[in-house]
């Protein structure tokens, strides 16, 4: 829904016009103007990361950092080639604002990374994943935001509350007939909030596991990164 | 994970006579308690010393006995209704004290009797000393250093160790007598001196000391799926060293950032699952103002004063909630009871996060 908010002009018709001139949050290029434009890179001793920035939180970076990844910072529209020239041991896909379905050049991008590099998303990077692995996104009527939700990890049966801000989803119905499952599932209205490949190390999270603000209980998806990288490395 | 199987009838032990730290908000938790056990289609065996407590009314239990919360007394009511549960932990410390009496005492074993909720020997774990000492030491959770001494040589060495100041307790002394905190080591000095000559046993305990800390809360639940939750955290407006009876408690925090509010959370809930409390539980600390070091002060292994507050602040039904994790649901199966569709884990007005 789009909609002015004015504490000066009470011309209700000019309001209305105004309204209906902002832009649609669909259509428009925010990831290109919140990301990197330079490569950079954060240096550690363990396995080499390239983030694909779409909007990073630095969060992200720090939860690398921690256990001891070197992390490539790169633009969103890095070419597939460009990363694996980089010889990373995986890719991390960032969170950034906006429709998934307006970054096509990084839904490229990841759909020939898949299976040639361990891939682990968030967020936006969550969606683009899921795009490049043929599923739909869809703009959720009630997007989920602040730092108490209930999520399922479906493999364990074990609840975390969560980190949240995202007005997008991905369509669980789109995701049948594909190779890829649902791993983590929100207990307030059952959207997806994870998925990963059936055969394929790549998988991703919708929420916010680096936290900050927000609970910790979720870093263990970066320990399962780092593992499925040690176990690719080898 | 469903009901527990094979109990039909549940006994819950009331909150007693309302005394200095024991009032009615127990009377508020049992009868919660008593409702939710109803509503998953228990028979409800109450007992309870005080007729002046909602929870003895005529329809909150099935039957009511009002009776001395004494081993002897309950020990009887457990023979004639030979109920297949007992649910200790919503009576406060009373009914903790007795569940433990009466768990020694065998005749729960003898009347089969399960005991439901925080098992015994977490509770035994939260609150002897040094078993709580030994298990923070275990999972790397801070609790103030603290040494025992007889000599003023091993004050002053302590002193040196730690650094002032230092709180000084004299063993077996009325009212603290002879105790206090010394700010150098003069006083550090004068004072063990004194309480040396006080205590009967020429001991004190030196510890370190935290008073103008900030003093905070958290409500935590877990089920025995190891599934955690915090309700909400609180914060004392005044500092440590004010009495929380002369101070304001206030939900949730009011000047905590987000680094310290998850610092906190985390070790509350690091303390609740190594506890192992099926339940709810209230996790006190001490947080320096200035850096991010902080002290676990008191773990309370059951629903506690804190625990009206947190209920009433947030409109999360902790006792309810407690009782039901008692007979082995799990907290993603628990419905909220309003709006229908919603289950618990989602938390109310999003009050500080959980």
């Amino acid at each position: 829904m789009r909609g002015v908010i004015s504490t000066g002009d009470a011309d209700a018709q000019a309001l209305v016009e105004k309204a209906r001139n902002c832009p649609h949050l669909t259509g428009q290029e925010l990831v290109p103007a919140v990301a990197t434009t330079e490569v950079y890179t954060l240096p550690g001793n363990g396995h080499r990361v390239v983030l694909m920035d779409f909007g990073a939180k630095l969060n992200i970076i720090r939860c690398l950092q921690e256990r001891g990844c070197e992390v490539v910072v790169v633009p969103p529209n890095t070419t597939a080639g460009d990363i694996l020239a980089l010889h990373p041991a995986g890719v991390m896909l960032s969170n950034g604002p906006g429709d998934p379905t307006d970054v096509p050049y990084a839904i490229e991008t990841v759909r020939e990374l898949v299976g040639r590099i361990p891939i682990f998303g968030i967020c936006l990077g969550h969606q683009i994943l899921g795009l490049a692995l043929g599923a739909r996104t869809y703009k959720m009527k009630f997007g989920h935001r602040g730092a108490n939700h209930p999520v399922k990890d479906l493999e364990t049966g074990r609840v975390y509350i969560s980190s949240h801000n995202h007005g997008f989803s991905v369509d669980e119905e789109s995701m049948k007939g594909l190779d890829i499952i649902v791993s983590h599932r929100n207990l307030n209205d059952g959207t997806v909030e994870g998925l990963k490949h059936k055969f394929l190390p790549a998988f991703s999270v919708q929420y916010h596991p680096e936290a900050s603000p927000g609970p910790r209980d979720s870093e263990y998806i970066f320990d399962q990164f780092i593992d499925m990288m040690d176990k690719e490395w080898r | 994970m469903p009901l527990k199987k094979g109990i039909r009838k549940v006994m819950v032990i009331g909150s007693g006579p309302i005394i200095i730290g024991q009032a009615a908000e127990f009377d508020y938790a049992g009868t919660q308690a008593c409702r939710s056990l109803r509503e998953e289609g228990l028979e409800v065996v109450l007992i309870n010393s005080n007729p002046a407590t909602i929870m003895t009314d005529s329809n909150m239990a099935d039957r009511v006995y009002i009776e001395p919360l004494t081993l002897e007394f309950v020990s009887r009511v457990i023979r004639q209704e030979k109920p297949d549960g007992l649910l200790p932990t919503l009576g406060g410390q009373v009914g903790l004290n007795l569940a433990l009496q009466l768990a020694e005492s065998g005749i729960l074993a003898k009347e089969g009797v399960q005991l439901l909720g925080t098992p015994l020997e977490s509770i035994k774990r939260a609150e002897d000393r040094e078993l709580f000492k030994e298990m923070m030491q275990a999972i790397g959770e801070p609790i103030p250093e603290s040494v025992i001494v007889s000599s003023l040589e091993e004050a002053e060495s302590f002193a040196r160790e730690i650094g002032l100041p230092l709180i000084v307790r004299p063993a077996y002394t009325l009212g603290g007598t002879g105790g206090g905190i010394a700010y150098t080591m003069d006083e550090l000095r004068n004072i063990t001196a004194r309480g040396l000559k006080y205590s009967i046993i020429n001991q004190v305990l030196i510890e370190r000391c935290v008073v103008g800390w900030k003093e905070l809360e958290y409500e935590v639940m877990r089920d025995s799926a190891d599934n955690c939750i915090t309700i909400c955290n609180m914060e004392n407006i005044d500092p440590m060293g004010i009495h929380t009876g002369d101070s304001i408690v206030v939900a949730p925090s009011q000047t905590l950032s987000d680094k310290e509010y998850q610092l906190l959370r985390t070790a509350s809930l690091k303390i609740i699952r190594s506890l192992g409390i099926e339940g709810g539980c209230n996790v006190q600390f001490a947080l320096d103002p200035s850096s991010f070091q902080y002290y676990v002060i008191e773990v309370n292994p059951r629903v506690s004063r804190s625990s009206a507050l947190a209920s009433k602040a947030t409109g999360y039904p902790i006792a309810k909630v407690a009782a039901k994790i008692a007979m082995g649901l799990t907290l993603d199966e628990i419905k909220m009871p309003l709006p229908e569709d919603l289950c618990l884990l989602r938390t109310l007005a999003g009050l500080c996060g959980c």
